[in-house]
C-alpha cells in the first residue's frame, strides 16, 4: 500500500517535471510577448510576464491580417487532417486486413517513400502547381497533403495489432461489405490511433511554412505561419511583437490537441474484443 | 439490410451462389477494394512526388547553379561525392552520432512516459497535452530559448555550471561534442512527447483482461510489462523505430536553427539534410544537391533495413 | 457496389469542397498576367501590376499614392519576409510566375545578375536618363559588367559608421569627442592600438566579433573574391588576406568578444556595454535603440577607419515575365526618385541612394539623442559618398562562408589561422566547381 503510494507520487512528480520542462519555452513565449524586445536580451533573463501583452498583440493586428490568416490555416489544417484520417485509415485497412495481390510490395513501397528527402521537391512541385494554375490557392497546400505514407504506415501498424481477423470474419458473416466493415468495425477500435494521427497531422499542417511560403504569395491566402514570419521586418525584428503573435496563434492548436486527447481512453478496446 | 443483399449477390458477376464462388467473390472484392482504398495514395504520389523524384534524378547529372548555366556532366557529381567531399562524409558521421544521442534515449523515455500516462492518474489529460507542447511550440520561440540556454556568455547552462557549480564555462555552440549534445537535447526535448503519444495510443489497444489474468497468476508489474505490454505494442515500436530512424537521418531543423546553414563554423552539427539544404539554397548548386539527395535516400534505406533486421532479430529472440 | 459509389461520391465531394474553398480565396490567380490585352499602352485601360517585396521597406504608402495619381494603374503588393521573399523569387524566376516588379536585396543581386534572360533591361525604357541621380557605386551594383544592361533601380543604401561607447572609451583613456576619435583612430593599425588599450584598461573587447571587423575591412577593398572576368582571386588578393589576418589577430589577442551578430547575446552586449565599438549601417540605429535601450546616450558616432563601407540596400527590378514592363518601370522611376526617397527617409529612416538630397536639412540636421546627439544624418551622407564600388560575383556566398567560418573557428576554438585559411581555400575550390 505504502509502496504503491510512493510509486504514485513519484509518477506524478516525474510527469510534472516533464511537463514543466516541456512547456517552458511556450511559457517564455508569453513572457517575452508581454515585455519589450530589449527584455528578451536581459541577463539574468526575465521570467515573469510583463504588462505589455495587449500593446504587443495590437501591434501584431496592425501589421498583419491575423484572423484572416488564422482562418486560412484552419481551413488547410482541417481539410488535411480530415482527409488524412479517412484516406490513411482506409488504405491501411486494405493493407492490413484485405487479401489482395501485391499488398506487401505496396506496403514496403509506401514506407520507402518516407525515406525520400523532401527539400528538393519544392521547385518541381511549384512547376506542377503553376501548370495546374493552383499557385496562390489553398488547394496547392491541401492537395499534396490529403494522404501520406506516414499516416498509412501508422494506421496499418495499429490495425495489425488491434483489429483482429475474427472481428473481420464475424462482420462478414453478418453480411458487411468491405467498406462497412472498415467503417463500423475497424474505425471505432482505431479511436486512439486516429486521435494520435489527428494530433500529429494537425500540428504538422498548422506549423508548416516552407511550401506554403513558396506557393502562397497573396495576403488573402497567407496562412498564419507565413503571416507571423512577415512580422520580421528587413531592418528590424520586434521579437516581443513576434512572440505575442506566435503565442496567440498557438492557443487554438493546443485546444485542438486537448479535444483530440479525449479519445485516449484506456481499455476501450476491451469491449470490442469481447464483441 | 442492404449488406445482406450484397452478400448474396456478389459483385463478381451474375450470381452463381455456390460456396466456391462466394469465396471467389470475397477474394475478388478484396482485390477491388484493396486497390481502390490504396489508390488515393498512389494518385497523390504520382502527381506530387514522382515528378519531383524523377526531376532530381535528372538534375543530378548536371552542374547547375540556379539562375545560371546548366551543363551535363554525367555521373561526375557522384564521383565527387565519393572521392572528394570530406564535408559530406562529416555530415554522415554527425547525423549518425546525433541520431544515437538523440533518438535512443528519446524512445526509452517516451515509452516510460507513455506507460505513466496510460496509468489511471488524476489530471491525465493535462499531462497528455503537456508533453506534446514542445512539438506545438513555434520554432522561433524554440530557437530563441535554446540559443539563450546554450549561449556562451549569458547562457543559462553556463550560468548554472560556472556560477552555481563553479566549473569553467562551456563553449556550447562552438565546440564539437558540446554542440552535438546541445542539438541532441533539443531533439529529445521536441520529440519525446510526440513518440509518447504514439506509444500511448498503442498501449490503449491492449485488452485489460490480459493484465487481470496475469495478475491472478501472480506476475509482477515488470514481468507484465516485458511479456504483455512489449509484445502487444510491437507494431507501434517498429513504427517508431523506423520513423525515428528516418527522422533522425533527416535531422535538419534543430541544427539549422541552432547553428545556421553550415551547421556551425566547424560544421560540428552539419547533418546530411542540412548539407543538402545548404548546397541547394545557399550555394545554389542544384545538380550537386540532387546527387546528395539520392545518396541520402540510399543511406537511409540501407540503414532502415538494417534497423528493421535488428528489430526483428531482437523480437524473435525474446 | 453501392458502397464503392458512396465512397467515390464522398471523394468527389471532398475534392469539390476543396476546389470551392480555394477558389473563394484565389482572388485573381492570373495576377500579373491578368489584363494582358490592356498592355498596348492605351491610357484608358487598367493595367494591373504585381509587386513582390520583403517586409519592412516602408514603400507601401508611396505605391498607394501612385495609384491615386494614376487611376489606370492597379498595383497588387505581395509581401513576404526577407528570406522567404528571395527563395520564392528564385523559384518563380526559374519555374514561372514571377511578378511585374520584384525587390532584390544586394546580397542576392549578383546571383540574379548572372542571368540577363530573366529580367527586362531597364535601359530599354529610359533608365539611363535617371541613373545619374543615383550614387555611382549603386549604378555599378545595378548594372551588368559592361553597364549596358540595367537590372534594377536602387532603393536605399546602408552606409556605415563607427558607433562607440563613450563611457568605455573614457575608462580606457581614449578620446570621446567624435572629431578626436576620428583623428586618433583613423587607420586600422590605430584601431588595433585602441583595442589593446581598451582590453588592458577595462578588460573588455573592442568589437562584438572579429567577423564583423573582417566584413568591414573587406568592404573597403575594390576587389574581393573575383576579378571582373569572374576568376577566383580570393587566395591571391593581398587585401583579403590582410583583412583575414587582421581579424584573426584581433581575436587571438582577445580584442574581440565571442558574440555572434543577431544572437540574443548581441543585443544584451550592446545594452550592457560588453564591447566598445559597433560598426553600424544607418538602418541598424533602429535595432540598437530597441534592443539596447539602457545604453541611450552612451554612444557616439565617428567615421570608420580608412574610409567608408556599406551594408544592405536593394533594387527594384522588372522580371522578364512581366507583360507591362513600361508601366512597371514608370512606377519604379517615380517611386525611387529623389523626392520620394527623401520622404521615405523622413517616414522610415531608409537612407536614400540619391546624393542630390543629401544637402537637404532633413538629412543635414538629423541628430539622435541615443547617440549623444551626434549628427548622424551628415555622417552617413558623407559615408555614402565614399563607398567604393566592387564586383561581388554570383558565387560570392560560396567563397565568403568558409572564410568567415574559419575566422569563427580561430575566435571560438583557438584554431590556427593559417591552417583554417588553407582549409577554407580547399573547401571553396571544391564548392565552386560544382
Amino acid at each position: 500500500m505504502v509502496v504503491q503510494r510512493i510509486g504514485r507520487l513519484s509518477a506524478y512528480a516525474f510527469l510534472l517535471v516533464t511537463v514543466l520542462i516541456s512547456i517552458f519555452p511556450f511559457y517564455w513565449m508569453f513572457v517575452i510577448g508581454s515585455n519589450t524586445t530589449a527584455d528578451a536580451n536581459r541577463f539574468p533573463p526575465v521570467i515573469i510576464p510583463g504588462s505589455l501583452y495587449m500593446d504587443n498583440i495590437t501591434n501584431v493586428f496592425n501589421n498583419i491580417e491575423f484572423f484572416r490568416a488564422l482562418g486560412n490555416t484552419v481551413i488547410v489544417s482541417v481539410a488535411i487532417t480530415a482527409a488524412q484520417l479517412f484516406f490513411s485509415s482506409l488504405a491501411a485497412f486494405a493493407l492490413s486486413r484485405l487479401h489482395f495481390k501485391g499488398r506487401h510490395v505496396l506496403f514496403v513501397f509506401i514506407v520507402t517513400t518516407l525515406m525520400i528527402p523532401q527539400q528538393l521537391g519544392i521547385i518541381p512541385l511549384y512547376i506542377i502547381m503553376q501548370n495546374l494554375s493552383l499557385v496562390n490557392t489553398l488547394t496547392a497546400v491541401i492537395l499534396p497533403g490529403i494522404v501520406g505514407a506516414y499516416g498509412i504506415f501508422w494506421m496499418k501498424q495499429y490495425m495489425d495489432s488491434s483489429v483482429h481477423y475474427e472481428l473481420i470474419e464475424s462482420a462478414r458473416i453478418d453480411g458487411c461489405g468491405n467498406f462497412r466493415t472498415y467503417a463500423t468495425i475497424a474505425l471505432p477500435i482505431m479511436a486512439p490511433a486516429l486521435a494520435t494521427l489527428g494530433i500529429i497531422m494537425f500540428m504538422g499542417t498548422w506549423n508548416d511554412f516552407l511550401w506554403p511560403s513558396i506557393v502562397l504569395k497573396d495576403t488573402s491566402v497567407h496562412t498564419i505561419q507565413i503571416a507571423l514570419r512577415n512580422l520580421n521586418k528587413v531592418y528590424y525584428r520586434d521579437i516581443a511583437m513576434i512572440m505575442a503573435g506566435t503565442f496567440l496563434a498557438t492557443i487554438p492548436l493546443l485546444i485542438v490537441v486537448g479535444v483530440f486527447s479525449r479519445y485516449f481512453i484506456s481499455g476501450i478496446t476491451a469491449g470490442a474484443v469481447k464483441a | 439490410m442492404e449488406s445482406r443483399i450484397e452478400q448474396n449477390r456478389p459483385a463478381a458477376g451474375p450470381g452463381q451462389a455456390t460456396a466456391q464462388s462466394k469465396w471467389r467473390s470475397q477474394k475478388f472484392r478484396d482485390h477491388l477494394s484493396g486497390y481502390l482504398y490504396v489508390s488515393p495514395f498512389l494518385i497523390v504520389f504520382a502527381l506530387f512526388t514522382l515528378f519531383p523524384v524523377l526531376w532530381s534524378m535528372y538534375i543530378s547529372l548536371f552542374s547547375w547553379k540556379l539562375m545560371g548555366s546548366k551543363t551535363f556532366i554525367g555521373l561526375q557529381n557522384y564521383v565527387w561525392l565519393f572521392t572528394d567531399d570530406p564535408l559530406f562524409w562529416k555530415s554522415v558521421g554527425n547525423t549518425f552520432s546525433m541520431w544515437l544521442m538523440g533518438t535512443i534515449p528519446q524512445l526509452f523515455l517516451a515509452l516510460f512516459i507513455a506507460t505513466l500516462l496510460n496509468a489511471n492518474l488524476k489530471g491525465k489529460r493535462f499531462f497528455q497535452v503537456g508533453v506534446i507542447v514542445p512539438n506545438v511550440t513555434s520554432l522561433v520561440a524554440v530557437a530563441v530559448v535554446f540559443i539563450s540556454i546554450f549561449g556562451a556568455n549569458y547562457g543559462l547552462m553556463n550560468y548554472f555550471t560556472s556560477e552555481v557549480l563553479g566549473f569553467e564555462k562551456i563553449n556550447w555552440q562552438a565546440s564539437y561534442w558540446h554542440a552535438q549534445i546541445a542539438v541532441s537535447v533539443m531533439v529529445i526535448w521536441r520529440w519525446t512527447g510526440y513518440n509518447a503519444l504514439i506509444y500511448l495510443a498503442a498501449l490503449q489497444s491492449i485488452p485489460q483482461e490480459l493484465y487481470e489474468a496475469s495478475t491472478i497468476d501472480g506476475a509482477s508489474k515488470f514481468k507484465q510489462f516485458l511479456y504483455i505490454t512489449i509484445p502487444m505494442i510491437r507494431p507501434a515500436i517498429i513504427f517508431t523505430i523506423i520513423l525515428s530512424t528516418i527522422g533522425g537521418m533527416q535531422l535538419f531543423v534543430e541544427p539549422l536553427i541552432f547553428a545556421g546553414n553550415t551547421g556551425g563554423q566547424a560544421n560540428q552539427v552539419l547533418t546530411m539534410v542540412l548539407y543538402l539544404y545548404d548546397t541547394a539554397f545557399a550555394k545554389n548548386s542544384f545538380g550537386y544537391a540532387s546527387a546528395i539527395a539520392w545518396m541520402l535516400f540510399v543511406i537511409i534505406m540501407l540503414f532502415s533495413l538494417f534497423n528493421l533486421y535488428l528489430t526483428r532479430k531482437i523480437n524473435s529472440t525474446t | 457496389m453501392m458502397r464503392k459509389l458512396t465512397l467515390l461520391a464522398m471523394a468527389a465531394i471532398l475534392a469539390f469542397a476543396m476546389a470551392a474553398c480555394s477558389s473563394g480565396n484565389t482572388g485573381s490567380n492570373s495576377s500579373g498576367n491578368g489584363g494582358g490585352n490592356a498592355a498596348d499602352g492605351k491610357s484608358g485601360e487598367t493595367v494591373e501590376l504585381t509587386m513582390w517585396m520583403f517586409t519592412g521597406t516602408g514603400l507601401e504608402p508611396f505605391v498607394e499614392q501612385y495609384q491615386k495619381d494614376h487611376p489606370n494603374i492597379k498595383v497588387k503588393i505581395q509581401q513576404q519576409e526577407y528570406a522567404d521573399h528571395h527563395n520564392g523569387l528564385v523559384t518563380a524566376l526559374e519555374a514561372g510566375g514571377a511578378p511585374d516588379i520584384a525587390l532584390v536585396e544586394i546580397g542576392y543581386m549578383d546571383r540574379f545578375k548572372a542571368d540577363e534572360s530573366k529580367f527586362h533591361n531597364l535601359a530599354d525604357f529610359g533608365a539611363n536618363d535617371i541613373m545619374g541621380d543615383y550614387l555611382e557605386w549603386k549604378k555599378v551594383q545595378a548594372s551588368s559588367q559592361d553597364q549596358n544592361f540595367i537590372f534594377g533601380i536602387p532603393t536605399d543604401v546602408g552606409p556605415m559608421a563607427m558607433m562607440y561607447r563613450t563611457d568605455l572609451f573614457e575608462q580606457a583613456g581614449l578620446p570621446t569627442d567624435p572629431a578626436q576619435v576620428a583623428q586618433e583612430i583613423s587607420t586600422w593599425d590605430a584601431f588595433m592600438e585602441a583595442a589593446k588599450k581598451m582590453k588592458s584598461a577595462t578588460g573588455k573587447p573592442m568589437v562584438d566579433t572579429s567577423l564583423s571587423t573582417y566584413e568591414v575591412i573587406k568592404g573597403q577593398l575594390t576587389n574581393h573574391y573575383f576579378d571582373s572576368d569572374g576568376n577566383l582571386i580570393a587566395e591571391t588578393n593581398p587585401g583579403i588576406k590582410k583583412a583575414y589576418d587582421y581579424a584573426a589577430a584581433l581575436s587571438m589577442e582577445g580584442l574581440s568578444g565571442k558574440i555572434a551578430q543577431w544572437s540574443p547575446e548581441w543585443g544584451a552586449g550592446m545594452n550592457n556595454g560588453d564591447f566598445a565599438v559597433q560598426m553600424a549601417p544607418a538602418w541598424m540605429m533602429g535595432f540598437m535603440k530597441a534592443n539596447a535601450p539602457d545604453s541611450k546616450g552612451k554612444w557616439n558616432v565617428a567615421p570608420m577607419p580608412e574610409g567608408s563601407g556599406n551594408w544592405g540596400g536593394s533594387f527594384l527590378t522588372v522580371p522578364q515575365e512581366s507583360k507591362h514592363p513600361a508601366e512597371a518601370f514608370a512606377l519604379i522611376k517615380w517611386l525611387l526618385a529623389p523626392e520620394q526617397q527623401l520622404a521615405l527617409f523622413k517616414s522610415n529612416n531608409n537612407f536614400p541612394s540619391t546624393p542630390s538630397i543629401y544637402e537637404d536639412p532633413a538629412i543635414q540636421n538629423y541628430t539622435d539623442e541615443f547617440f549623444s546627439g551626434a549628427p548622424v544624418g551628415k555622417i552617413y551622407a558623407e559615408a555614402a559618398k565614399k563607398v567604393v564600388p566592387v564586383y561581388y560575383g554570383p558565387d560570392y556566398t560560396i567563397v565568403n562562408t568558409p572564410i568567415t567560418n574559419a575566422l569563427t573557428e580561430v575566435e571560438r576554438n583557438g584554431g590556427d589561422p593559417e591552417a583554417e585559411w588553407q582549409k577554407a581555400m580547399d573547401q571553396i575550390k571544391r564548392d565552386l566547381r560544382r
